[in-house]
């Protein structure tokens, strides 16, 4: 037969097959299927900041409960599998997301994990309570040489800013009066400067920053601070968002005196001047017990992890007490964060299929190439990479300390994965590279 | 053929009517004019009729979300069989997750278990498209995408995510492959 005789290509014009196709059924399955999201859609954003209510109000220290927020089918995060850092709509692939599963699969990606771990420690003084304090880590997983690894690990919190490193410091400062536990950014290539503070001996400070996100732009910050100045003790909690430059700057400290904050971002400039009328009805829903001086303006607001997905909280704060005790609640912004400030936070599959991996799963990222899945228990950080097809079981497993959580996560993808393995080592194992 | 000569007014005319028009009147009417084109190829993907059905469902699902991202870049046909084709190695990899059982495996590579192919050479239209339907993927989409959609080689490297070379050298192959197999049937029946 002479390969060139290709009349019977126009055999292949008919379909393929007999009596089956895009019939009306399938074509009624897919209305159906829309109409559906189209409703859970619009449930959602209404019964957001109620859901939030029962769920996620926090009492005045400061404390709040981050219940897992999963849809009735047991989905992951947003009740969508697929969860939008731009929208509520779920995100539009990236034309690389193609990854056949296949046995010669090269994975692509590598992920720079921001870790803290929160400590008690003595108060300075019997009138104040016990204080508290955070230790940081970062770790770089990526593949070398095809073997997925922790090329480099390192205390302190790294993230990409622009085309360079940062890296955000825990310090302290500490006297015999006064235990200021504060967080410090610059750039990865330098050291961090330690802030000078005044000291009154007459008065016994405890102050803490915690920080509770960082991005490659922005960090959420928790502050908190007891004072003793021979009368009744003040206690202060406040919450910001900061840009990373502004991390440089030494912490205010001192609320009872210092009670505004300049170096902050407003959810305004985040998400624009429609913020205030997404708030009205959360003023609504807020603590009860805050007294009717509760403000709910944008300018104090928070981002925390729930799991499978980052989330904008914004603080109503108040001052009881004859302003000796400034707190605030939280309550959700029912608005996915902007891809400004998470720039990636998609995960394409569901709790079920999370679960049937690791049955004690509370968290998991996705790569955005979906070669790399991380999954977080109680103990332990679980690697899998579902394009790699005959790599079916864990590729890594990293011990967790105790009560350690998930502050960061930056993707690198493709020529990037191999440079930030070189620098990540250099700024968090500088001693490796004498 | 749809060729991008026509791109311009595909882009213009889906343009036009997701910024004018309710878009699920756009989606029924993408729905009506490629909807078979989206379950056959589908279905000559994964070689299942069920596995079609929630291929295609989830491609206009996709499209319908993405019916504003459509770049004109290529004809809204080949934009469909892009999309059809991503979805169709997505839902192969979410067999990694369901543990999906030997005959139920979603084969886009490799030989085909014989009772499966016995039931698509059963169901096949005609003996060219079970033969076609019997190759190695690779072969199998190069074949169909030129024979049966009629796209030009540059549609289905786009689609295909190769280089126009490769795309030649496949078909070549394909054809080769059909080529024997034909003579094979003619042997067998002397």
């Amino acid at each position: 037969m002479d390969p060139n005789d290709f009349d019977w290509e126009k055999e292949l014009s008919p379909p393929p097959l007999q009596g089956k196709g895009f019939d009306d059924q399938l074509r009624k399955r897919i209305e159906e299927q829309l109409d559906r999201k189209e409703e859970k859609r619009r449930k959602r954003f209404w019964l957001y900041p109620i859901l939030c209510t029962c769920s996620l109000l926090a009492v005045s220290a400061g404390l709040w409960i981050a219940a897992p927020l999963t849809g009735a089918s047991g989905e992951l995060a947003h009740p969508e599998a697929i969860v939008s850092a731009s929208g509520w709509e779920e995100q539009e692939l990236p034309d690389n997301a193609i990854v056949p599963a296949n046995e010669n699969y090269t994975i692509k990606t590598g992920v720079l994990i921001g870790l803290r771990q929160d400590h008690t420690s003595d108060s300075s003084h019997s009138a104040l309570p016990d204080g508290t304090y955070s230790t940081y880590r970062t770790l770089m997983v990526a593949p070398v040489q095809d073997e997925v690894q922790v090329t480099a690990e390192g205390e302190g919190i790294l993230v990409p800013y622009g085309q360079k490193f940062w890296k955000i410091d825990a310090l302290t400062h500490m006297t015999p009066t006064d235990t200021i536990h504060y967080l410090s950014a610059h750039p990865a290539d330098k050291q961090a400067v330690p802030a000078s503070f005044k000291d009154d001996p007459e008065e016994h400070l405890q102050h803490t920053e915690t920080l509770q996100f960082a991005g490659n732009q922005y960090v959420s910050v928790s502050e908190k601070e007891s004072i003793w100045r021979g009368n009744a003790p003040a206690e202060y909690s406040r919450v910001w968002v900061r840009k990373l430059p502004q991390m440089q700057e030494p912490p205010v400290t001192d609320f009872s005196s210092n009670k505004s904050d300049t170096g902050h971002v407003p959810l305004q400039e985040v998400y624009g001047e429609g913020v205030l009328s997404v708030l009205e009805p959360l003023s609504a829903l807020a603590h009860s017990e805050n007294p009717p001086s509760a403000r709910l303006d944008g300018e104090s607001w928070a981002i925390t992890r729930k799991p499978g997905f980052w989330t904008a909280q914004a603080a109503q704060t108040y001052s009881h007490l004859g302003n000796r005790n400034d707190g605030y609640t939280l309550l959700d912004y029912p608005v996915p964060l902007p891809e400004i400030v998470v720039n990636h936070d998609v995960v394409s599959n569901t709790w079920g299929q999370i679960k049937s991996l690791q049955p004690d799963a509370q968290d998991v990222l996705a790569s955005p190439l979906d070669d790399l899945l991380v999954i977080w228990t109680e103990k332990e950080l679980v690697v899998y990479s579902p394009a790699a097809s005959s790599r079916r079981g864990p590729l890594l497993r990293v011990e967790l300390k105790p009560g350690e959580k998930l502050v960061s996560a930056q993707w690198a993808t493709g020529s990037y994965v191999p440079q930030w393995v070189e620098k990540t080592r250099k700024y968090l194992e500088p001693e490796l590279e004498l | 053929m749809n060729t991008n000569a026509n791109a311009g007014t595909n882009f213009e005319y889906l343009k036009y009517m997701t910024e004018t028009t309710d878009t699920r009147a756009v989606l029924r009417d993408l729905m009506t004019a490629y909807g078979n084109d989206v379950w056959n190829y589908a279905y000559s993907l994964c070689r299942s009729p069920d596995q079609a059905d929630d291929i295609t469902q989830e491609v206009f699902l996709k499209v319908y979300r993405k019916l504003s991202s459509f770049r004109g870049e290529s004809s809204i046909k080949t934009w469909l069989l892009a999309i059809t084709r991503h979805t169709a190695f997505d839902m192969k990899r979410s067999s990694f997750w369901n543990r999906i059982k030997s005959s139920d495996v979603f084969q886009l590579g490799g030989t085909q278990p014989s009772a499966e192919h016995e039931a698509i050479e059963k169901l096949a239209v005609n003996d060219i498209w079970a033969k076609v339907m019997a190759l190695p993927v690779k072969y199998r989409e190069v074949l169909i995408l030129y024979a049966h959609y009629q796209l030009s080689m540059k549609e289905m490297a786009q689609i295909l995510d190769l280089s126009e070379g490769t795309v030649k050298s496949r078909l070549f192959h394909a054809r080769a492959k059909i080529a024997k197999m034909k003579e094979r049937d003619s042997l067998g029946s002397e």
